[in-house]
């Protein structure tokens, strides 16, 4: 186990790699001088050559990616152009916001899709099914930035709830957090309802009915777990999806988090913001990506860990 | 002699199952309403979808405006109605390139196999690991924002998703006699990719390809509400929303009609994805 965890540790090193090569390119692929658009609006010679200096941008194409892998790995992600700060202390401000919404969603949007992927499937083509499925399936086909509108609304201008936008008391995280759950709850849902089908299928369900076993016990003991190895799988690149998706809910009700700062980065023509939260985004998919894989090896004793 | 059931057809078969599935019939059904309603959308548009009104702005749906009128005054049935024909523009142009690169990258890995395909493979698994929207909005970023930009990044995200199932089918397909038989008389490369292989991984890239209409749809309307995608005046539905929203107070029909018409039509390319796929599903009776 020790050794499938750090092979798989080791793994994350060249996907970080590439995936900070992309977002070193990404500037370069940019028609202009990168020192000229990192600049901003107002560009003082002098910036610009300090900053030619500092990221190696006389150097040719490979040593330039080193000098920014060197900057990235010391912490210098460079200045926001459109607030003077620096990139890294403005992530450190909004990567908290990120966190909390997208972990409170990721839990929610677990527990419930989990939840009502059992319970149709212990009544299959039942209305209790029908009617979750069918939800479900509208679920999936909603854009998050619409129903976080609608449940604005509702909750916020009609009902006067909740409050419509901005951080600050748990009360904020409600609407944006079920906002980002309707896409993941969903697919959650029906992967474990056709999972569950097929296990509640096989030999050793029956054997543990003809031993007389409860209804509760069969399901909750013996099929549940063996049902949701696919479903982490499944989790897995729908939280990818979810944290996507933070990107607009974030704008929607006007959360500070990662997702804001690089839609704002980009109308504002920030770069260093832009490479800074990609590079975060990259950072944070990595790593969720190791937790699902570590996760499935976990549940799923079948997995060796050679 | 043979009986009906027998000689019946697997394209009869399969159409038999789609039908016999409700949901996948009804989605076919607003699928074409939608599409009517894209080639049809000049005779079918009360108004002019472009053509303001300031002095009967955010006016709320009546006899006369139907969906009622958007913040300039524009009839919001005529943008939606015309909306229709711009999303499912960007949904089938860039599934179709992203169909063509992607079937292709995976083609070749599947069948030569091997350092190419560890490459490619590789490559494809970590692009796969950002998710669809991080990458369409880095290369918006890239780009510059307009409606052929978004097009082109909802395309080039949808990419990998292509390569890497159709690789897998041709892992398949390759080692079963027929390819290899094929080969044996000494057909080319590409005859044995282009004719005898993908004919017959074409089911499962169909069922992807309604699925991703439906995604794509999704991700250009998202972007088109950041801003990033459809530019105003362009009845776009997500950048419709976006200006909307504004007026979520006074007036949230501009922001309701749109966004329903991006679940209707997506809803119906998920039916008809889901039901494709139970039908074209041997293992499904």
């Amino acid at each position: 186990m020790l050794r499938y965890v750090l092979r798989r540790i080791l793994m994350t090193i060249p996907t970080i790699l590439i995936a900070s090569a992309i977002v070193f390119l990404m500037l370069r692929f940019i028609p202009g001088d990168p020192a000229v658009l990192m600049a901003g609006e107002d560009p003082n010679p002098e910036v610009i050559l300090a900053l030619r200096r500092q990221w190696g941008l006389e150097e040719p194409l490979p040593v330039q990616y080193f000098v920014f892998l060197r900057n990235v790995v010391q912490g210098n992600l460079g200045i926001s152009i459109r607030s003077g700060l620096p990139v890294l202390y403005e992530i450190s401000l909004r990567l908290p916001h990120t966190m909390i919404l997208s972990l409170v969603a990721m839990v929610l949007s677990t527990a419930l899709g989990i939840l009502v992927g059992i319970v149709s499937s212990t009544r299959p083509y039942s209305l209790v099914d029908n009617a979750s499925m069918f939800f479900a399936l509208i679920g999936v086909s909603a854009p998050a930035f619409w129903t976080g509108l609608m449940l604005m609304w509702l909750f916020a201008v009609k009902l006067g709830w909740l409050p419509a936008v901005g951080v600050g008391t748990p009360a904020h995280l409600v609407l944006p957090s079920v906002a980002l759950t309707g896409f993941t709850t969903p697919v959650l849902a029906r992967q474990t309802r056709s999972s569950m089908l097929e296990v509640l299928r096989q030999d050793f369900i029956r054997t543990a009915r003809s031993k007389g076993l409860s209804e509760r016990a069969i399901v909750y003991g013996h099929a549940v777990r063996n049902a949701l190895i696919p479903v982490i799988t499944v989790a897995g690149i729908s939280f990818g999806r979810l944290l996507g998706g933070s990107i607009v809910t974030e704008t929607v009700f006007a959360y500070p988090g990662i997702g804001k700062m690089l839609i704002d980065g980009i109308f504002a023509r920030d770069y260093p913001m832009i490479q800074g939260a990609v590079l975060v985004y990259a950072l944070i998919f990595t790593f969720l990506n190791l937790f699902v894989d570590m996760t499935y090896a976990y549940v799923d004793p079948r997995i060796h860990y050679e | 002699m043979t009986w009906g059931v027998e000689t019946m057809s697997q394209q009869k078969l399969i159409y038999l199952k789609f039908r016999r599935n409700r949901l996948a019939v009804l989605g076919a059904i607003l699928l074409v309403f939608f599409v009517f309603c894209a080639i049809f959308a000049d005779y079918l548009a009360p108004y002019d979808p472009f053509q303001s009104d300031l002095m009967n702005n955010l006016a709320p749906p009546s006899s006369e405006h139907i969906l009622g009128t958007d913040e300039l005054g524009r009839d919001l049935l005529s943008r939606v109605i015309h909306g229709a024909r711009i999303s499912l523009h960007l949904g089938v142009i860039s599934v179709g390139t992203a169909f063509v690169f992607g079937v292709f990258v995976g083609a070749v890995a599947g069948y030569y196999g091997g350092l190419i395909d560890q490459i490619v493979m590789r490559a494809v698994d970590i692009v796969l690991s950002f998710p669809t929207m991080l990458l369409a909005i880095m290369i918006v970023a890239v780009l510059g924002p307009g409606l052929t930009n978004a097009m082109i990044a909802v395309g080039v995200s949808l990419i990998p998703e292509y390569a890497r199932l159709t690789r897998s089918t041709f892992l398949y397909l390759r080692e079963l006699d027929f390819v290899q038989a094929a080969r044996m008389v000494g057909a080319s490369d590409p005859r044995v990719i282009f004719r005898h292989i993908l004919p017959n991984s074409i089911a499962p890239l169909i069922v992807q390809s309604t699925l991703n209409i439906a995604t794509a749809i999704l991700s250009a309307a998202a972007l088109g509400f950041l801003g990033l995608g459809a530019q105003p005046p362009l009845p776009e539905w997500g950048a419709m929303l976006s200006k909307g929203r504004v007026y979520l107070m006074v007036a949230p029909h501009v922001t309701l009609y749109p966004g329903l018409a991006i679940v209707l039509s997506v809803l119906s390319l998920n039916m008809i994805g889901d039901g494709l796929r139970d039908a074209l599903d041997p293992r499904m009776t």
